[in-house]
């Protein structure tokens, strides 16, 4: 379980007195649910997601989260000088290097872990080559089979579509709900997107000015169609607030 | 390991993995590998420095060879030192931010100090010693290791943030974050810093090699044999034969040198750099 009780953040360089980015924020997540958190630009959603990843320490308030989190950048973040297999492998390793020699996976091990992801992710045919190689799609791929390769207890996506085309987005957004329908980790996902959120996830956290303003349960049924009534009502109901002062 | 989903995946990799467990390990292959080569080619050199320069009067491919063998081997011994201290150093920049602002303007000042003005006291340092070869190799060192230095800092101010995150976030601290993200990440600055400090190590050559004019009463005996000090004596006693022959010869080999392995290593420290 995931919970923020009274979470404040105020960044260390911005001084005592500088602005909140995080305030007040309270939510709890459930194991295994796949939620997002929507809000324009500078609202806070990414700090929450970088707290949650243990990049950044509240200023006040309590967070309970599992230790086991795994994270997929915008960016990608991916070693360019590592293949694919390599950049899959990159947390796996680290993890393995941690633990004692006697538990540590061996080459094999690790293969297969890295072969299984890779195969969840679409990605099998290009473990030999180099991110420069592949598209943005096909790097995010990679970025999520490195964070499940790792066996997280959570997985959190920081804006993975904002650098896609709107079809290479919507292909992964799908793929992600099959991701997560087979592995049930719980899924933090961070999107600018509101028809994103609601399309993939099964409640949408709506974050302005630092805070949680308003939660969403969605509950149409899978496969969602975009252009459904429900779909779009659900889109609309966000929207408002979304945008309103 | 066990909560994965069976691996039922058909794909083979057919790379060979290995990756050093220990930190000594991990040093051995950036910190050893340029200390036997000081060693060694320290060695070699001593062995060449025996040689007077002003035995050199004529054009002898043979002598010239030697001598631009010797000049080579300070030049390599300086580089190799200077890679062993800059990697440290940048490392302490890299600290935080407030070791960054205290020893940046730090290097700055040192770098930009002439260190020419020096020489004759670093000579005489080293001459008491009874080590005159180190007063060349050390000129050099220093000539070299700032191109190093600010180049690696350089670098490493583009490593993004995202980068970072992914490797506290996965774990990779220490030794790992340095081998396996920090150093390939600053790969190509590595490449650049070293172009630099190699062209910068020729320009010093003659001033290194020719000693006798730092010393009260020196003489020409007093040289350190090598081309840079043959350039100086060929030029001195009106011998063009010689100083074009010289000077061909560096021109040769500096050419050799960007062909076959800088401009190798400045496309292979393509693959480092983030897009």
């Amino acid at each position: 379980m995931i919970k923020f009780d009274k979470v404040t953040k105020r960044y260390d360089d911005a001084g005592p007195d500088g602005p909140l980015v995080l305030r007040n924020v309270s939510f709890e997540i459930a194991d295994g649910e796949c939620v997002s958190l929507v809000g324009p630009s500078g609202c806070g959603k990414t700090t929450i997601l970088r707290i949650i990843a243990g990049l950044e320490q509240p200023t006040t308030g309590i967070v309970t989260k599992p230790d086991r989190v795994a994270m997929v950048f915008q960016s990608g973040a991916l070693l360019p000088w590592l293949s694919v297999y390599d950049n899959i492998a990159f947390g796996l390793r680290a993890k393995a290097a941690r633990e004692p020699a006697a538990k540590r996976p061996s080459e094999s091990r690790i293969r297969e872990i890295v072969g299984t992801y890779a195969e969840m992710t679409g990605i099998s045919e290009f473990l030999d080559r180099y991110p420069r190689d592949l598209s943005g799609g096909q790097r995010q791929r990679i970025g999520i089979a490195r964070a499940l390769a790792v066996d997280p207890d959570v997985l959190l996506l920081d804006e993975p579509f904002s650098a896609l085309d709107a079809k290479t987005a919507h292909d992964l957004s799908v793929d992600l709900v099959k991701i997560w329908q087979e592995t049930r980790k719980t899924v933090v996902l961070v999107s600018h997107s509101i028809e994103q959120a609601v399309a993939i996830t099964n409640r949408v956290f709506l974050i302005k000015d630092g805070t949680v303003a308003h939660e969403y349960p969605i509950s149409i049924p899978r496969p969602r169609h975009e252009q459904g009534e429900a779909f779009m009502n659900e889109v609309m109901n966000i929207r408002r607030p979304f945008f309103s002062a | 390991m066990a909560r994965h989903p069976a691996g039922k995946h058909r794909y083979h990799h057919h790379s060979e993995f290995t990756y050093p467990t220990s930190l000594s390990q991990r040093l051995s292959s950036i910190f050893l590998l340029p200390l036997v080569a000081v060693l060694f080619f320290g060695g070699i050199l001593m062995i060449l420095s025996h040689t007077s320069v002003i035995a050199v009067n004529s054009v002898d491919f043979g002598s010239l060879s030697s001598a631009l063998g010797a000049t080579f081997l300070r030049l390599l011994l300086a580089y190799g030192l200077s890679i062993i201290f800059a990697i440290p150093l940048v490392l302490l920049v890299n600290i935080s931010p407030r070791v960054e602002t205290l020893l940046l303007p730090l290097f700055d000042i040192i770098e930009s100090v002439p260190i020419l003005a020096f020489f004759p006291v670093v000579i005489l340092f080293f001459i008491a010693a009874g080590f005159s070869e180190g007063a060349a190799v050390f000129i050099i060192f220093i000539s070299m290791l700032w191109n190093i230095v600010f180049s690696l800092v350089g670098g490493l101010k583009t490593v993004p943030t995202d980068i970072k995150a992914a490797a506290r976030v996965f774990g990779v601290r220490g030794p790992a974050y340095l081998f396996k993200v920090l150093l390939p990440s600053v790969f190509p600055y590595l490449v650049t810093g070293s172009l630099l400090a190699w062209a910068q190590g020729w320009n010093m050559i003659i001033v290194a090699e020719v000693l006798h004019t730092y010393l009260p009463g020196g003489t020409e005996r007093q040289d350190l044999f090598g081309i840079g000090s043959i350039l100086v004596h060929a030029s001195t006693s009106e011998n063009t034969a010689l100083f074009i022959a010289a000077i061909s010869l560096i021109i040769v080999v500096i050419a050799l040198m960007n062909f076959f392995i800088w401009q190798k290593l400045l496309k292979y420290s393509e693959r480092f750099r983030f897009e």
